[in-house]
């Protein structure tokens, strides 16, 4: 038995299987926001009917920021659950606004006449948002609390119980 | 260098998202330098959507909004160790293409270096033991060829000179 | 029907391959005959029950049974037939059958490639096959169950990924790379064998080079054509991203590659033996760390199915290959010390070692910068990103001086250079490599490009000094002139397929170095029927139009191109709708030329004013890397081919 080579063969295989396990259980296409704890990017852009929307404008009230397209199949499936929680929301409550990302308008605005919607969504034709936000694809949601500083942010469908718990954080 | 690592300690709050600090430089006017400096500055960055592409050469949108955002920087003014701290502090470290040669990520700099002088250092040992037994003259042809008859009688012509 | 089917003979496989391993045990302990006959007959049945279970795969998908789980699954009415026969491997259960009855077509492959082997030989190594095999085999039974009859028949399926229906390609990269990855059982299982056994005989050695490579040539191809999908398929305008993926197809490929090297001194000097097998077994457990990449789900990649539980057994049986190679290894290398011929520094097997050390750090690195995202995280829980930019960095220089050995290595004799020679053996490549360098650096400038050009002329000039002088050697020795000196050549396949192999490596160093550093890129936007002058081409937007291609619609828009007054055709970049897909893909178009490439990458077409944005791209001497990878992989093949046996009967 060759003791040199069984030692140095483990210390090679020892950390490469540790590190390869390690990685179950983590998302490889989740990325961590750094924005968390920050004031959010604020922003005045047109919604899908040409109407002005400005984030300073809904001043303390929490908002739910939600990136989507109309390609986007998870989109469609949290569509009806976000409807849902905006329609509950009272005068005072939590402001629901969309962003269009990556789509042309004139889909998005059939697709609204079709599927109908509580909340405005608006068009960011420059890509700005998706850079002030560190959107990477959608749909991703941000909770921003009474002060428009960034509480949580989501990536991927939104369920009715994450939406709940996330709503509950910001008020 | 040191202003990225300064901008990175200053820490959340400094670079709120439309104030970033004062640019370096006057504004960039000229088109192509803007091009070429935020191509370079997109190269670097990884795109959040795409798998292992950069912000440069991918064509998602996310990529090609961080591609206008860094051309815009550019023509404010702000240097490339800026810009690029801005993204850091924007997406996190994850958005560098290459680790920071700095702390714990040296070691994907530095091992391969320390791989490689110490399997020379391995491979001069061989060298010498290999060859302290005095080399025996060997022909000058691979096995197959050496045993071609052809060359055996060109072989044994050269001899006979 | 089909369900029962399939496990039926998916199962009788598994038995068989039981007996195998059986077999294959008793041939290698007690060096039985009878035992190892056996083995190879269990082999060979187990290669047509795995193939009988894939044909059945194949006829449920074509005949569109939804009733098998596997076909609901990636299956589509609408999909053409090529797609539907690519679909077998367009998914993790069906990607898992294919694997195994590739396996299962090595093993027999192995049967018959030892049945003049002595027993123990050949049944230690069929026995090895049989260990992975039955792995491969459980692991589509109890994981991957591709043939689980549906309780609900539905109408119709999804269809597979629409990003692999875009390209034909898909149909021929994944069985290529599969033959490669898959195959590197064969020589794993042979080199086992030897270690067992502590044999080495040239018979023995033979065998296991061509097995290795063969399949070092498939992994070839597999690779290159996984670059040439990227570059037809992805629109980026490259073919290699340095994705996790990637980088786990280039792994097995530098330890084989530096192992052919490494064997060259155990057949002919007798040197390194240990060392020359500890490649084949690193070679291997590379393909599995690969497999592992691509089906795990851990690593973010282009070409990784989603997240699946095999995951976790997978490395498990990583673990155990990993441990019983690292005690194999310990046990036996011993047997295998032999006193090699004595060398000089300045040898080839000199360069040799060097050669090796180049190849194994390369490998590290890749396989470091692949790995550190996930050991950053498991040590920090942060995310750290590790691209394009660190593996160019790291790899060039070492790319570089690998083409230097290439040159430098088959320019040196065996055990010592006599003094003096040197200037002989290498003025003349050295002048072949200064003089187009030079002119690179007055042409174009830079540092890497004439240095990667000079570099590659000298390695090649070595390679056609090399081939020449046994035609020269033949001519003056039969005076029969330059055929009768080529036709030597023929006698010599390892000499020929070696520097064929080196010049394709050469005219890839060029290739990919003139593509990188002569890129040229920009975004246009064109309105109908306007022009636009780029890089000497003139691109006039002809307008857009819709097809409907059967399975998907395209959204094209036409170019003419033109150079000067001469006409060059029409390009039509699209975007490629799937009715199953949530974002159109969009498909470039490209005019390979072998000076250089157009490549039009479509962004959008705005749906009022008809406006296309697009993305336009010079790629200088991309066609030469297909090239050169072709003449890599083909001379591979030529080393691996039979050679007449010389004189077998004695008059």
């Amino acid at each position: 038995m060759n003791w040199k080579v069984l030692l140095v063969a483990l210390i090679v295989i020892v950390p490469l299987v540790w590190v390869l396990a390690s990685a179950f259980g983590h998302d490889p296409h989740a990325l961590p926001s750094t924005l968390e704890g920050r004031p959010a990017a604020t922003f005045s852009l047109q919604d899908l009917d040409g109407r002005e929307v400005s984030l300073a404008s809904y001043e303390g009230r929490p908002v739910v920021l939600n990136f989507w397209s109309t390609w986007c199949v998870p989109c469609v499936r949290e569509h009806a659950v976000l409807q849902a929680a905006a329609r509950a929301e009272g005068p005072d409550g939590a402001v629901f606004l969309g962003v269009l990302y990556g789509d042309e308008p004139a889909r998005a605005r059939a697709w609204v006449a079709r599927a109908g919607s509580a909340y405005p969504t608006v068009v960011d034709p420059t890509g700005s948002l998706i850079v002030d936000y560190g959107v990477g694809g959608v749909p991703e949601t941000f909770f921003l609390d009474r002060r428009h500083v960034v509480a949580a942010k989501v990536t991927g469908p939104l369920d009715v119980e994450t939406l709940a718990r996330h709503l509950e954080a910001i008020r | 260098m040191i202003l990225l690592l300064l901008l990175l300690l200053a820490g959340p709050g400094v670079l709120a998202a439309e104030a970033p600090v004062p640019p370096a430089g006057p504004p960039v006017t000229d088109a192509a330098t803007v091009q070429a400096r935020g191509r370079v500055l997109a190269d670097a960055l990884r795109c959040p959507v795409c798998q292992g592409l950069s912000a440069g050469d991918s064509q998602a949108e996310a990529a090609v909004a961080m591609r206008l955002r860094a051309e815009q920087f550019v023509r404010e003014g702000y240097s490339d160790a800026q810009i690029q701290a801005w993204f850091v502090d924007r997406y996190g470290e994850w958005v560098l293409l290459e680790p920071p040669r700095r702390g714990r990520h040296w070691i994907v700099w530095l091992a391969p270096v320390v791989l490689l002088a110490a399997g020379a250092g391995l491979v001069i040992l061989r060298l010498r033991a290999a060859a302290t037994v005095p080399p025996s003259v060997e022909p000058d042809l691979p096995a197959d060829l050496a045993a071609d008859p052809f060359v055996q009688r060109v072989l044994a012509d050269l001899e006979r000179g | 029907m089909i369900p029962t089917a399939g496990n039926v003979l998916l199962f009788a496989a598994m038995v068989a391959t039981g007996v195998l391993a059986a077999a294959g045990w008793v041939a290698g302990h007690r060096r039985s005959p009878g035992a190892a006959d056996l083995a190879r007959q269990a082999a060979w049945i187990a290669a047509i029950l795995l193939s009988g279970a894939t044909l059945l795969m194949e006829i449920a998908l074509l005949g569109r049974d939804f009733s098998v789980s596997y076909v609901a699954q990636v299956g589509s009415r609408a999909t053409p037939v090529w797609v539907t026969i690519a679909s077998l491997w367009s998914s993790l259960d069906g990607s898992l059958l294919f694997w195994v009855f590739i396996l299962g077509l090595w093993t027999a492959s192995l049967a018959r490639a030892t049945r003049r082997a002595d027993p123990d030989l050949a049944g230690w190594s069929l026995a090895t096959m049989a260990g992975v095999q039955f792995f491969f085999l459980w692991l589509v039974l109890a994981a991957g169950r591709p043939f689980v009859r549906m309780d609900v028949i539905p109408p119709d399926g999804p269809g597979p990924n629409p990003l692999l229906q875009n390209h034909v390609l898909m149909a021929i990269h994944p069985p290529t790379l599969y033959i490669g990855f898959v195959g590197m059982a064969a020589p794993f299982s042979m080199a086992v064998a030897s270690l067992l056994s502590g044999r080495l005989e040239a018979d023995w050695l033979r065998t296991l080079r061509n097995h290795s490579l063969v399949v070092w040539g498939f992994l070839t191809i597999g690779i290159l054509l996984g670059g040439w999908w990227s570059y037809e398929v992805l629109g980026w305008g490259g073919y290699w991203a340095w994705d996790p993926v990637e980088n786990a197809s280039l792994l097995p490929w530098l330890t084989l590659t530096a192992f052919f090297h490494a064997l060259l001194l155990t057949e002919r000097r007798g040197q390194f033996p240990g060392w020359t097998l500890t490649l084949v077994l690193v070679s291997f457990l590379l393909t599995l760390l690969g497999t592992f990449m691509t089906r795990s789900g851990v690593f973010n990649s282009v070409h990784s199915f989603t997240q699946s539980p095999i995951g976790p057994v997978f490395l498990a049986f990583i673990a155990l290959v990993l441990l019983g190679v690292a005690f194999l290894l310990s046990a036996r290398l011993g047997a295998l010390e032999r006193t090699g011929a004595p060398f000089t520094p300045i040898s080839r097997e000199g360069t040799f070692l060097l050669h090796n050390l180049v190849f194994l750090v390369f490998c590290c690195t890749v396989l470091l910068g692949t790995l550190y995202p996930l050991l950053n995280q498991a040590l920090t829980g942060d995310q750290v990103s590790v691209g394009e930019p660190y593996f160019e960095a790291m790899g060039r220089p070492l790319a570089l001086a690998l083409v230097l050995l290439m040159g430098l290595g088959p320019a040196l004799p065996w055990g010592r250079t006599p003094p003096g020679s040197l200037g002989r053996r290498l003025a003349l490549p050295a002048v072949a490599g200064l003089l187009p360098g030079l002119v690179v650096i007055v042409v174009s400038g830079g540092t890497w490009l004439p240095l990667t050009v000079g570099l590659a002329a000298f390695s090649v000039a070595v390679s056609v000094q090399e081939l020449a002088a046994p035609v020269r050697a033949r001519m003056r020795a039969s005076r029969r002139g330059l055929a009768d000196g080529i036709a030597t050549l023929a006698g010599l396949p390892r000499r020929v397929g070696a520097h064929v192999a080196h010049v394709g490596v050469a005219v890839m160093a060029v290739a990919i170095a003139a593509s990188s550093s002569l890129e040229v890129q920009d975004e246009v936007t064109l309105s109908p029927e306007e022009s636009v002058s780029w890089q000497g081409y003139t691109l006039t937007y002809l307008g857009e139009d819709v097809a409907q291609e059967g399975f998907r619609v395209a959204q094209r828009a036409w170019f003419a191109v033109r150079r000067g007054e001469r006409d060059l055709g029409r390009l039509a970049p699209a975007m490629h709708h799937y009715a199953r897909a949530s974002q159109p893909i969009g498909t470039p178009a490209v005019r390979s030329t072998l000076g250089e490439d157009l490549y039009l990458s479509l962004l959008r077409i705005d749906p009022e004013s008809k406006a296309a944005a697009l993305r336009v791209y010079r790629e200088p001497g991309v066609a030469w890397l297909w090239i050169g990878g072709a003449l890599v992989a083909l001379g591979g093949f030529v080393a691996a081919w039979p050679r007449r046996r010389r004189r077998e009967v004695t008059p």
